[in-house]
């Protein structure tokens, strides 16, 4: 009973704290998991991927129903980012948990450079000819037309995000919005929406193996998720009224922290 | 050339706006319905899955509390899901709920191939059903 919420009460604060940031719970779900309830890697692992699927198909039918996913091109993605799903999954229930930890490790230290200051977005956003799209601005109400570049690069990056989804049980948009917005040529939003369309049919493949291989623990994963979900919501709601910048400064050293303590634990084999 | 009446020069701004604002708001409404078929499949799974997955997960937790028991720590046979639900046990509405959560995603692509094959988009049908396939061997290979 205790567990249970502590269990929920955590993934309230991981969802609560993707939200504002922008990235899925995964990052900060599986250094709670694994640091403060002690859990092993791949239970970690496979609690997360459920709480993935539930934001990514909560997220997904806000932005569908706004109209900002990139429908055509997710799905072609999607090829990709599965393929590397299954890879990943696979990989993930055969290798050593303290290479797992490590590799982890590796991908905070991503996430928590990937933050800095960047670019918002490419300033080039219009047809290309190649799965012209437009989606209604929000905010100003005009519609945004835009086309897709460098396509196979982008097909690239989404078999590596897919295949670090299966491997580590993240979302992977930390990979996957930075490429579709810089070099595919999307605005912004639309790579956020469609990143986040993609990533719910991803984690269901490797969930699939990590329920046929009992990585799911459901004692563990409903109330984590259930918590995930809630916090999301609160999260979206508190967005606009936090000074993200600040928030961005203390995530960045939290993620570092939760980077050192992966590697440690790949190194002294505490899973 | 005669000069323009009052009326008009006050009349004809009003009625440019008018037809402007129709033809933008037309144009728009053409550009939503292209995406619209698809994404309206999308949308409506999306939601139907979240909220069965989600009460099905709180009763199986409910029903925990109400047994004064912990939370089942392994998953069942997804062949036994079924039959535990019908005795009311929290483990069977637990599977369900996860599994309901993990099909969401994997009923919303099967559910696209048909809304591309309604709009006669057959590349379209036909990438998605690949996708579908990829998620189909990793059922079928995922047994370990």
């Amino acid at each position: 009973m205790l567990t249970t919420i502590t269990l929920f009460l955590i993934g309230i604060g991981a969802g609560v704290l993707g939200a504002l940031l922008g990235i899925g719970g995964g990052v900060i779900l599986i250094p709670l998991l694994t640091g403060l309830v002690g859990l092993p890697i791949k239970t970690a692992i496979g609690t997360s991927i459920i709480s993935v699927i539930a934001t990514s198909s909560a997220a997904g039918a806000v932005y569908v129903g706004r109209g900002l996913t990139h429908t055509r091109l997710s799905m072609t993605m999607e090829i990709a980012t599965t393929l590397g799903a299954l890879v990943g999954g696979f990989t993930a229930v055969l290798i050593n948990p303290n290479l797992l930890s490590g590799l982890f490790g590796l991908v905070l230290l991503y996430v928590a450079y990937s933050l800095r200051g960047i670019k918002k977005e490419a300033e080039d956003v219009a047809p290309t000819g190649f799965l012209d799209t437009s989606y209604i601005d929000p905010l100003t109400g005009e519609p945004v037309k835009y086309g897709v570049r460098n396509f196979p690069l982008g097909m690239m990056a989404s078999f590596i995000a897919g295949s670090v989804s299966g491997l580590l049980g993240i979302g992977g948009g930390v990979i996957k919005v930075p490429i579709m917005s810089l070099l595919m040529g999307l605005p912004m939003r639309a790579a956020i929406a469609t990143s986040n369309f993609m990533i719910g049919i991803t984690a269901a493949t490797s969930a699939v193996i990590y329920y046929r291989h009992g990585y799911i623990d459901p004692g563990i994963a409903i109330p984590t998720a259930l918590g995930v979900l809630l916090g999301a919501q609160i999260g979206s709601r508190l967005g606009s009224r936090v000074h993200s910048h600040r928030l961005k400064q203390i995530f960045q050293i939290l993620l570092l922290i939760f980077a050192a303590q992966m590697l440690y634990r790949a190194l002294t084999g505490a899973n | 050339m005669a000069e323009p009446s009052s009326d008009q020069i006050h009349v004809s701004p009003n009625l440019e706006e008018l037809v402007n604002g129709i033809e933008s708001s037309t144009r728009q409404a053409q550009l939503l319905r292209e995406q619209r078929d698809v994404n309206d499949v999308v949308h409506q799974m999306l939601i139907v899955g979240l909220v069965v997955s989600t009460a099905l997960m709180v009763f199986g937790l409910a029903l925990d509390i109400f047994y004064r028991r912990v939370p089942p720590t392994t998953v069942p046979q997804i062949g036994e899901v079924l039959p535990r639900m019908a005795e009311l046990r929290p483990s069977g509405f637990l599977a369900a709920g996860l599994l309901v959560l993990i099909a969401t995603p994997i009923l919303r692509v099967a559910g696209s191939i048909f809304a591309f094959l309604h709009e006669r988009d057959f590349l379209y049908a036909g990438i998605t059903a690949f996708v579908l396939l990829i998620v189909l061997a990793s059922l079928l290979l995922g047994k370990g």
